[in-house]
């Protein structure tokens, strides 16, 4: 074992701190570049690495640039290429150095690894069932990807791509005019668009499934948040700043300012955005006004409110820290003396800060898995944040969580669904606060010892991900939006020895078939199992890469095999004695968020179930999808660490969407004479964060399928979309069988607003 | 005298002949001052109004061998999206001829768009035959002063557009050639928005009738100077001695093909016994009637207000203190130079600044048409011994091989980006599309004594920009003093600009430096009371693409007109069911125009819809071929 000796554990690469334009400022130059510390992995040229692929190829100006190799001996010795504008080379450097230094941030803070969006449809619009082909191991960087003002992240393509183009302004103060500004030089963009790739592709529903406004919003402003307080990890450029604010973090600053250069070069102002809101023309900082959540619709700009939340709750942790501070330095008045201050309250100042950014992003990267799997809303993300938080720092010494709480309630933000907004009713339920009879929950959760099995990390044998290809019948997945010929296309893996053990697993777990009882079935799920284990025994591919891949497809069987232990469960549910169907449908579905009468329609007489009447316009019974499973790894306050199972189960329904006089709205398409009939998938389901260890839930983040209410604001979301965008709308939530295939190729984010309006017209 | 008479009696006999012969032929004796009428003709989505002023006897300043009539026709297009777009203009324009005997004494046409000036070169358009032969007669052409050829400033705007205009056809070319690839063009919303833009030049039957040829060989031959472009876009200025079609040295010159509208402004010009540059200011009196005068609100004449979203400076215009005074311009706000950052791609970068043909100088490695690195350039023997040759030619063969493993890698095409830069090309096209609307001839027209009558406002499809920059403008007529607010106060007849699409009619105005601070004060439409709007819309045929009429801005029209709506389509989308269907003639007598207000603006004033139906099989209330609004002249 001398790889202990010869492996370096980081590599120190060269980036700006922010973004070019700081290079040729007087006051900035300093802190203009940083060295990162990237973990170390072996780096083909390019870089291509685990995680990332930048290939700078530039169809727009035909060419490509030659690969940048961190191996090499200069690149090595140096901390990689000098800063330079027009050097491709370290824009390759750059682009993988900020976007791996997020991934960092994300799996040191979740626990667990990081995995891209999974490929579900081919180029043709096809259903991908096989697992290997599912599998996107790295994410793809194109530093030059457009001649536009824009950059993006492309679920379709499960890449970055960066726009660089010519300035568009005529004031030389701002930028040299018609001057070449590069995307992909901006720390602040790549921390933005390397977020919206891994939040998608830890719950790629939250963008293929928006049915509401906050949705894409979220998306947006936890991208700004992380790339806002990554700021305050660059040393110099944090204690500059203190020095220049005099520690005041409220004044107008470079640490809370977002893509200063773009906005310059695009006309836009000082900054494309400000976590620390609005200034007046003194360049005081203006009081958020409640209302504006409310009046503003547009992605970026309410995500920019709940940007501004997270850092206002920042500023107030900072000033609580750094009271005492204030107080020793001026002999307990708190009032700073004029000029600059001295260099060691500067050193303290900025170490507090660190910390409390650090403890800030900690919160709200940790609040993701406390999410909703669906139809989540800023009111979800603040009690999401208060529990990820409380779970892990039971004891609230510093009044974070208070912090948080004031700050979004200065903006309007909280949830509909509590009586206060005090810490507590803002927790969301224990499950085992639900008064579930424990002996019908244990029929649902699998045994602890499968779900300890779960949370391990086991590799995966070769026949694993065929296996997981055969785990369930076809009819009893989510059906994807294929239409009928489509489906056709959709490969079907060969016979194999795979596919007989999923069968024959498939038929001791199903009760019709082969009539067995639930022993049986019990012990189907010890074979599976058992064929597990195996694969833990078995040759040991330990790079990187496949650690990563053999995640996914362990992921993926499990994620089946719940499946289907869920399907059988419900299957043989029986009815309790003083219960009646309609109470437990609806109890299961308060619960779990799904409806379950799929299961029970040829054993119970299900007309009795009282569901919303628009489902009745349905004959289809939805069937269950376990959407996700992800074991995940957390370090607690008293640095005990805890493995926990995230489970995420979700339902979907295509429902006719109604106007409000509840007739179902049509649109009519210039080149067609019929006019076609707008549907929309409406989606219910549960988060479950089990705990293997104790067998148990502890929590179930519910949003109920059966809730009248959540069809209701869906429906009014998409008639506001359609009355704002029209057809765009339809394309982008797939509201009609033409546009659901559209809806998957579109590309959804953009950094920048498109199409801003500056004008008022009607 | 009975000559004239009895050629007013055949002219009349011959109209009523006609299919689309109408009732309600001019009767001046029923009327002190003589009457207005006014035409909306329903092509569709174009415009196409025609007005004709018929004097009292004695008040007919024409020469007696002319009819005692005067006709004014204001655009003539269909878009080439519009269904029968073409035999409905040319039953159009048949009705023009009939009506006018062929002699037309003011046609103007607004701006450079197929939906306002397809008719005078559609095929079998009778503005391609001789008067005598059944064609047109043109008294005075009235274009717009961009439409001035030798004019600096209009020739080099001229060639922004032009140098626009092909990278779109460019764009379009290469979007068809990656048909193979998983991109499907008939969904693809960038490549559906540069097609709406490139068939915005388009002619409902795409093919050049024969006698335009001559028009044509005289513009095929003048270069686009793509330097004056860049230098437009770049700093908003058109630089001294630059402008106009005569080449630079040393600039390379390209030429571009003309447009359709390009060729009908050039065909009346031919045509016209006078043409006319109308610019911002002018009151133009109409030959021979008093009574009736136009005043030229737009295009503004400064460049940088014609783009940019930057507060714009007004040409000559100070405040009481001498500084200068600024709009703020709300036009395309990231015009800007990503136009011509595709021409390297589509190989046609010749004539432009190397800042914009590439981003690093001489690193990188080209790459061909079919996505592989071009072969390394042959060296000669002494060449290749030398050891930084060695060097560059294994970088050359490293980067061919990391485009082998890495980009064309099997099974991952669906990840390629090799058409994701043409999606931005659908930004050039909207920008151009704004700016050639805002180049539009805005003229209100004024009947009765200056400052005092009715005023008409045919706006083309002037945007922001071009709305913002007539606000200040003071008008001299007689001594009297008009400004443009007093004229948009009497306004009664609102020619609804751009098919009545969201930034097209303005309501506020904002200058940070003057008394309308930050809320802005009320402008535009906002000031009209009282008046019957006419939106040219066909909200079928843009259905998916466009909203036209916008519908805040229709439910607004619909308070400001009392629902006096007059559209050019049967659909009667948007509108707010509860509010009840819009107001507009539905017999074919003239009939009073509703109005409840208690000003009675509209006394005496009537309206009817024509007799004829574009659709004879369809019943009368089905598609008529024009709405008439009929105005005494006191």
């Amino acid at each position: 074992m001398n790889s202990f000796s010869d492996t370096p554990s980081i590599r120190k690469l060269r980036v700006y701190s922010l973004d070019p334009s700081m290079a040729i400022q007087l006051d900035n130059f300093e802190i203009s570049t940083s060295e990162l510390s990237i973990r170390w992995e072996e780096l083909e040229a390019g870089p291509v690495g685990e995680y990332l692929q930048v290939i700078d190829i530039d169809p727009a100006s035909r060419r490509l640039y030659s690969p940048v190799d961190l191996n090499s001996r200069s690149s090595l010795a140096n901390n990689g290429h000098t800063p330079s504008l027009s050097n491709p080379q370290f824009h390759q450097q750059m682009v993988y150095a900020v976007a791996m230094k997020t991934i960092e941030n994300f799996e040191r803070i979740l626990g667990r690894r990081m995995l891209w969006r999974e490929r579900y449809i081919d180029e043709e619009g096809g259903y991908i069932r096989e697992t290997e082909k599912r599998f996107v191991p790295q994410l793809r960087i194109y530093p030059h990807a457009i001649r536009q003002d824009n950059a993006y992240y492309s679920p379709a393509k499960v890449a970055l791509l960066f726009g660089y183009f010519n300035a568009q302004t005529n004031d030389p103060r701002e930028e040299l005019p018609g001057g070449l500004v590069f995307t992909c030089l901006s720390y602040d963009i790549i921390a933005h668009e390397t977020t919206h790739a891994i939040l998608d592709g830890i719950n790629r529903r939250l963008l293929d499934s928006v049915s509401n406004p906050d949705m894409l919003a979220f998306h947006e402003a936890l991208s700004d948040i992380v790339a806002i307080f990554q700021h305050f990890s660059i040393p110099h450029l944090l204690n500059d700043q203190i020095q220049k604010t005099r520690g005041n973090l409220q004044k107008n600053n470079l640490l809370a300012q977002l893509a200063a250069q773009f906005a310059r070069s695009t006309g836009r102002g000082s900054a494309l955005r400000n976590a620390l809101g609005q200034f007046d023309e003194f360049g005081n900082r203006q009081a958020p006004n409640p209302k504006e959540l409310g009046r503003t619709t547009e992605p970026h700009a309410r995500g920019a409110i709940l940007v501004a939340a997270v850092f206002d709750a920042f500023i107030r942790i900072f000033e609580n820290r750094v009271r005492d501070l204030r107080r020793l330095a001026t002999n307990g008045t708190g009032i700073l003396p004029d000029g600059d201050i001295h260099p060691d309250l500067t050193n303290r100042f900025a170490e507090e800060a660190t910390h409390a950014a650090e403890r800030v992003l900690r919160i709200c990267i940790r609040a993701i898995d406390y999410l909703p799997p669906l139809d989540i809303t800023f009111g979800d993300y603040l009690r999401a944040l208060i529990t990820a938080d409380s779970d892990l720092y039971p004891n609230d010494a510093a009044k974070y969580r208070i912090a948080f709480i004031e700050a979004f309630r200065a903006r309007g933000i909280f949830p509909h669904d509590v009586n206060n907004l005090g810490e507590e009713s803002l927790h969301w339920v224990r499950f085992k606060e639900r008064n579930w009879d424990p002996q019908t929950l244990n029929r649902f959760l699998p045994p602890r010892n499968l779900m300890r099995s779960m949370a391990g990390l086991y590799q995966a044998e070769g026949g694993m991900s065929e296996l997981a290809d055969h785990l369930v019948p076809k009819e009893d997945e989510e059906e994807p939006d294929v239409s009928p010929s489509d489906r056709t296309k959709t490969s079907s893996p060969n016979n194999s020895r795979s596919q007989e053990v999923a069968n024959e697993i498939f038929l001791m777990i199903n009760p019709y078939e082969g009539k067995r009882d639930e022993k049986d079935a019990d012990r189907a799920a010890d074979k599976l199992l058992q064929a597990i284990w195996t694969g833990v025994g078995s040759e040991a591919r330990m790079s990187g890469r496949d650690i990563r891949e053999a995640i996914f497809v362990n992921e993926r069987v499990f994620k089946k095999f719940l499946h289907q232990w869920l399907r059988h469960r419900f299957l043989t549910l029986k009815l309790a004695e003083n219960m009646e169907l309609n109470n437990l449908v609806h109890e299961i579905a308060g619960t779990f968020g799904i409806d379950i009468r799929r299961y029970l329609k040829d054993r119970f007489d299900i007309t009795q179930v009282k569901i919303p009447e628009l489902f009745n316009k349905q004959n289809k019974k939805p069937p269950i999808e376990v959407f996700s499973l992800r074991p995940t790894t957390r370090v607690h306050q008293d640095g005990r660490t805890q493995t926990e199972l995230l489970v995420i189960l979700t339902q979907s329904i295509r429902l006719p969407l109604l106007d409000t006089y509840g007739v179902q709205m049509d649109y009519n398409h210039y080149d067609r004479d019929e006019p076609e009939k707008l549907t929309f998938r409406h989606r219910g389901g549960c988060s479950l964060i089990l705990n293997p260890d104790q067998g148990v839930i502890e929590y179930s983040i519910v949003k109920n399928i059966l809730s009248e209410r959540r069809i209701q604001n869906q429906m009014a979301f998409y008639r506001k979309q359609i009355e704002i965008h029209g057809y765009q709308a339809i394309v982008r939530f797939g509201l009609s069988k033409r546009t659901q295939k559209q809806q998957r190729q579109s590309e959804a984010l953009s950094f920048v607003h498109s199409h801003a309006e500056q004008y008022e017209a009607y | 005298m009975a000559q004239n008479k009895s050629r007013k009696e055949h002219d009349s006999t011959e109209t009523r002949q006609s299919p689309a012969a109408d009732q309600g032929e001019l009767k001046p004796d029923e009327s002190e001052g003589g009457l207005l009428q006014i035409r909306m003709y329903r092509q569709g989505l174009g415009d196409c109004f025609l007005l004709s002023i018929k004097q009292k006897e004695e008040q007919n300043t024409k020469p007696k061998e002319e009819p005692n009539a005067f006709h004014i026709l204001i655009d003539c297009g269909v878009h080439s999206w519009q269904k029968n777009g073409g035999d409905r203009l040319r039953q159009v324009m048949k009705n023009i001829r009939e009506v006018t005997g062929g002699c037309l004494d003011i046609v103007v046409g607004t701006h450079e768009h197929v939906d306002h000036l397809s008719g005078f070169v559609l095929k079998k358009s009778p503005f391609l035959k001789e008067h005598t032969n059944g064609g047109f007669k043109i008294k005075k052409f009235y274009a717009a002063w961009t439409e001035k050829v030798g004019d600096d400033v209009a020739d080099a705007l001229r060639s922004k557009h032009g140098t626009a205009r092909h990278i779109i056809d460019k764009a379009m070319e290469k979007y068809e050639s990656l048909k193979s690839t998983a991109v499907n063009l008939d969904e693809h919303v960038p490549y559906q928005q540069l097609k709406a833009v490139h068939d915005f030049h388009l002619v409902p039957e795409d093919d050049i009738p024969e006698n335009l040829q001559d028009i044509f060989k005289e513009l095929k031959s003048r270069p686009v100077n793509k330097q004056i472009a860049v230098d437009i876009e770049r700093d908003g200025i058109i630089r001294q001695g630059t402008g106009g079609f005569a080449g630079q040295a040393g600039v390379e010159q390209e030429r571009t093909e003309p447009t359709m509208c390009e060729f009908a402004i050039n065909l009346l010009r031919l045509r016209a016994e006078h043409t006319c540059y109308c610019t911002p200011g002018e009151v133009i009196p109409i030959m021979n009637q008093p009574q009736l005068r136009a005043y030229v609100l737009g295009p503004p004449t400064d460049v940088t207000l014609l783009k940019k979203d930057l507060p714009t400076k007004v040409r000559g215009e100070k405040d009481e203190h001498g500084h200068s005074s600024y709009h703020e311009t709300y036009l395309t706000p990231s015009a800007n130079l990503s136009g011509f950052a595709y021409s390297p791609a589509l190989g046609i970068d010749g004539g432009l600044p190397d800042y914009i043909r590439k981003p690093f100088d001489q690193l990188g490695w080209e790459i061909n048409s079919r996505g592989n690195l071009n072969p390394y350039p042959k060296k000669t023997k002494e060449q290749s011994k030398d050891e930084s040759e060695k060097e560059l030619k294994k970088k050359w063969k490293d980067a061919r091989s990391f485009l082998k493993q890495n980009y064309q890698a099997q099974g991952q095409d669906w990840r390629k980006i090799d058409s994701d830069w043409l999606m931005s090309a659908n930004t050039l096209g909207l920008h151009l599309d704004s700016d050639t609307n805002n180049t539009s001839l805005v003229l209100a027209l004024e009947t009765g004594n200056p400052g005092e009558g009715d005023v008409f406002l045919f706006v083309g499809d002037a945007q922001v920009g071009n709305w913002i920059s007539w606000r200040n403008l003071k008008f001299q007529v007689d001594g009297k003093t008009i400004d443009t607010l007093d004229l948009l106060k009497r306004t009664r007849l609102y020619k609804v600009g751009h098919h009545g699409s969201h930034n097209a009619t303005v309501k506020r105005y904002y200058n940070k430096d003057d008394e309308s601070g930050q809320n802005g004060t009320t402008y535009g439409l906002e000031l009209m009371e009282d008046i019957i709007a006419m939106i040219p819309v066909s909200h079928l045929t843009v259905a998916n693409r466009w909203e036209m009429p916008h519908k805040p801005l229709y439910e607004r029209l619909r308070e400001k007109a009392k629902r006096r709506i007059l559209r050019s389509d049967m659909r009667m989308e948007p509108l707010n069911s509860s509010d009840g269907e819009d107001c507009r003639p539905v017999a074919t007598g003239f009939e009073d125009i509703p109005d409840q207000s208690s000003r009675r603006v509209f006394d005496n004033w009537k309206w009817r819809m024509s007799t004829s139906n574009f659709n004879p099989m369809q019943s009368e209330s089905g598609d008529p071929l024009y709405y008439e609004i009929q105005i005494p002249l006191k």
